[in-house]
């Protein structure tokens, strides 16, 4: 009997899984920032010594120039300005929120990065690059950066 | 009293009371000996019992206990402060368990607060998650498995000869890679086979495919199956009824399952062919 | 021996302790330790690399791409980067790319990573599970874990002197670990314990027992290559890479514990690149070996897959303390796997070690007397062997 590779009368498609168990660590820099939020309801970052660059959030070292940056802490504003944004109109079993809703670039005030957050309380039609917006901090919090649950615009 | 890290042993004991949790313990019935040696040593009974602890150091040698801890008093304070790691002061044989060793690790963990220094900090806060991802694949067998799997859904074996060498190889694969030339002859061999090599395997591991955690012991076989040559092998679980009998040279054969849909599951095991 | 454009040199080299756990750390900050090491033993700043090599093993950490997060860390922000993944090899294969890299002169210094962080894989066994072939073997394996080499052993030599031999290496390795401050377990072990060990440490797999097999492990290894001509301007004491190979063989895993056994990917790979070299006497000629000994029983096979060796002649050298850090050919002079093993960056810290021992900045761990010829092993995948010959001097002759 021989087989050739054009014989595809007995393929099958085998289901499988893959379930594998992990736990991440956010590091003492990212702890302080996460605690910060939980229990202080203050978003922090730091400040390169070298570059002036502001991080949020923050990073133990500069990416570009190496410079040491744990031990120059800033609190930055609970508001900023959407920087981006995108429209997530599908669902999924692993996104926080049902579709549609606004995943935006937030940089906060003080900062010069931003941030990946979700964007409530506004029609996703309505929403515009530079929009201002707040933080509305989480009831219940997780450890986890939704312990800021999402942003609102800022009415005037 | 000998001291060690700025404490000593009887130090750990006597806090015993404040760092209890008794309601994390409400369902307990244990007793755990201390055989202290060296300098600051002593013999010790801790008993917890429905949410109660009794600890207290005794004159006489340790009863019949749940589990029974043997190891010197500085391995002790500086395990009991997290100073000295004592799964690395186990494999030394520094600190020995007898009994029953969730106690070690599972009770006792919830039942105490850690022991610390007076004045000494607070342990800092990390944050970590866990998560356990779970993703569904889909895999095509091709041609060559496929006719494998074929083969196993009506009770047989089929494997692919190189047309050069004339190696058999089981599973079957596409190109016979040591001499790069397409396999595409398939020879049925089998259904018995001899145990060329095997493992007994105690260590319980999470099953990648559901994330449950594998009942122990388990056996899978390396097989030199008939007709096939010698330097190829089939890998399979052995029958678990079997466990104890299973040699190295012996046997097997193949026990199927009734309901067979061209899949893994349709071979439950080898077993030994008396 | 393989063709080369120019010679490379390692330059500079960095490593983090190997621990259990490193909480206070997340994946970047952690490389980020070594690579600060790295750069500040080459005496150079991030503006001197050219390109960087990064690497893991797939699927512990479940984070895929990280290559690209951990910029955050390597310091390949605005250069070329790569990132390899090849299993338990990575480390190596990342050696052998940047050797690549610089010996081709598209880059004339090039900075290796490779780092694992096994505190936040849950399952190392089962992460290894899942590299087997999905339709057959993934439901079968155990990890890493296997007796069937043991078992050989024990048919070979009997039960007794096998199992003795095995645990001399364990202890060997863990003597070598208790002078490594990097090493991430140090028991303590002695001689007298062999018996003790060989009847109370649990069995995990047949004859192998928790105490033979290696650590998990959280660590990164970072590596500077340079080209001769920049090696000289930099470094004082710069290690060449001689040569290096990797070998892939195409069996299932289970066809090595076959009714006869294959020649293995190590005996291949020795076999090949001493040849190529004109080595006829491997134990006469290097000084030092850092092996990727996954455990106990096949670190002692090795031994004489890696050195072309008869007989029982690699178990007469553990017998015989030819292997113990004072010996004729010091073996894991770092305590090896067994005793510290970040899988990502295992391999590169075999090489790191001996190149170590090379420039005699080993520590409290160096070899006492001089170390001229180094060799380094990598392991992985359904047996892979990647081998890399360092020498202190240029001065080897080119065979054929």
């Amino acid at each position: 009997m021989a087989i050739r590779r054009e014989d595809t009368a007995d393929c099958f498609v085998m289901p499988g899984k893959m379930v594998l168990p992990v736990q991440y660590f956010a590091g003492r820099v990212g702890s302080k920032f996460i605690i910060s939020l939980r229990d202080d309801k203050k978003i922090l970052g730091v400040k390169c010594p070298k570059c002036d660059k502001v991080y949020a959030p923050p990073r133990e070292f500069c990416e570009k120039d190496l410079a040491k940056l744990d031990e120059n802490w800033v609190e930055l504003g609970n508001e900023g300005i959407i920087t981006n944004y995108t429209i997530v109109n599908y669902n999924d079993r692993h996104l926080p929120l049902k579709a549609p809703y606004i995943l935006a670039l937030i940089k906060v005030d003080g900062a010069d990065t931003p941030f990946a957050h979700i964007v409530s309380g506004i029609d996703p039609d309505q929403v515009t690059i530079g929009m201002r917006v707040k933080a509305v901090f989480a009831e219940k919090t997780t450890n986890t950066i939704l312990d800021i649950a999402h942003f609102v615009p800022v009415i005037d | 009293m000998a001291e060690y890290f700025g404490t000593n042993a009887e130090a750990v004991f006597a806090t015993m009371p404040e760092r209890f949790i008794p309601e994390k313990v409400q369902d307990v019935d244990v007793t755990i000996g201390y055989d202290i040696t060296g300098e600051g040593g002593g013999i010790w009974l801790v008993a917890i019992q429905a949410g109660t602890l009794k600890a207290e150091k005794i004159d006489s040698e340790l009863p019949e206990c749940s589990a029974s801890i043997k190891t010197d008093a500085e391995t002790f304070v500086g395990g009991s402060l997290g100073r000295i790691d004592l799964n690395a002061a186990m494999f030394a044989g520094k600190f020995k368990v007898k009994g029953d060793i969730s106690v070690m690790t599972n009770i006792l963990p919830k039942a105490f607060k850690k022991f610390s220094l007076a004045g000494e900090e607070q342990a800092e806060e990390f944050i970590s998650i866990k998560a356990m991802p779970s993703i569904n694949q889909r895999f095509a067998t091709g041609a060559h498995m496929g006719q494998w799997f074929k083969g196993l859904m009506n009770k047989k074996f089929y494997a692919a000869k190189c047309p050069s060498c004339g190696r058999i190889q089981i599973p079957p694969r596409e190109v016979c890679a040591e001499c790069v030339v397409r396999s595409d002859d398939f020879v049925e061999v089998g259904p018995n086979g001899t145990v060329a090599n095997m493992d007994i395997v105690y260590y319980a591991s999470p099953d990648p495919l559901t994330g449950k955690v594998r009942s122990t012991p388990y056996v899978t076989l390396y097989l030199w199956m008939d007709g096939t040559t010698p330097g190829e092998c089939l890998s399979f679980d052995l029958n678990p009824k079997d466990t104890n009998r299973i040699q190295r040279g012996m046997r097997v054969r193949p026990v199927w399952n009734e309901v067979r849909n061209a899949g893994i599951d349709d071979l439950l095991y080898f077993e030994i062919d008396d | 021996m393989a063709k080369k454009n120019r010679n490379v040199a390692i330059v500079g080299i960095g490593q983090t302790e190997y621990s259990s756990h490193k909480e206070y750390q997340n994946q970047p900050e952690m490389i980020n330790e070594a690579v600060r090491a790295a750069l500040n033993d080459a005496n150079l700043t991030l503006d001197d690399i050219d390109c960087v090599v990064h690497g893991n093993m797939e699927l512990f950490e479940c984070v895929h791409q990280p290559d690209l997060w951990h910029v955050l860390g390597t310091g390949s922000y605005g250069k070329p980067a790569f990132r390899i993944t090849t299993g338990g090899t990575t480390g190596a294969t990342v050696v052998c790319a940047a050797d690549n890299l610089v010996a081709s002169g598209l880059y004339d210094v090039v900075m290796a990573i490779g780092f694992e962080k096994l505190q936040e894989a849950g399952s190392t066994t089962a992460g290894i599970t899942n590299m087997a072939d999905p339709l057959w073997y993934r439901h079968l394996q155990t990890g890493a874990l296997t007796s069937a080499e043991a078992n050989l052993l024990i048919d070979e030599f009997g039960g007794e002197r096998s199992r003795r031999a095995a645990m001399k290496h364990r202890i060997m390795m863990d003597k070598n670990a208790a002078l490594n401050p990097r090493a991430h377990r140090r028991f303590g072990l002695e001689y007298e314990q062999l018996e003790d060990l060989m009847n109370a440490s649990p069995p995990l797999v047949g004859e192998l027992r928790l105490i033979h097999m290696c650590s998990q492990s959280d660590g990164a290894c970072v590596m500077i290559f340079a080209a001769e001509e920049k090696a000289r301007e930099i470094c004082s004491r710069p290690v060449w890479i001689r040569d290096h190979i990797a070998v892939h063989k195409e069996e299932m895993v289970a066809n090595n514990y076959a009714w006869e056994k294959p020649e293995t990917s190590h005996h291949r790979a020795a076999r090949i690149l001493f040849e190529r070299n004109g080595i006829t006497d491997p134990v006469e000629y290097f000084d030092v070996f850092e092996m990727y000994d996954p455990s106990s029983w096949w670190g002692l096979d090795w031994i004489r897959e890696f050195l072309l060796l008869d007989g029982d002649e690699h178990i007469k050298m553990v017998e015989n303390g030819d292997l113990n850090i004072d010996g004729k050919l010091p073996l894991n002079p770092s305590g090896g796997v067994t005793s510290a093993n970040p899988i990502g960056a295992t391999a590169m810290a075999r090489s790191a070690e001996a190149a170590l021992q090379i420039r005699g900045d080993a520590g409290p761990h160096q070899i006492k007397k001089e170390v001229k010829h180094g060799l380094a092993s990598g392991f992985g995948g359904t047996m892979w062997t990647v081998l890399i010959m360092l020498e202190k001097d240029l001065d080897w002759q080119e065979v054929g």
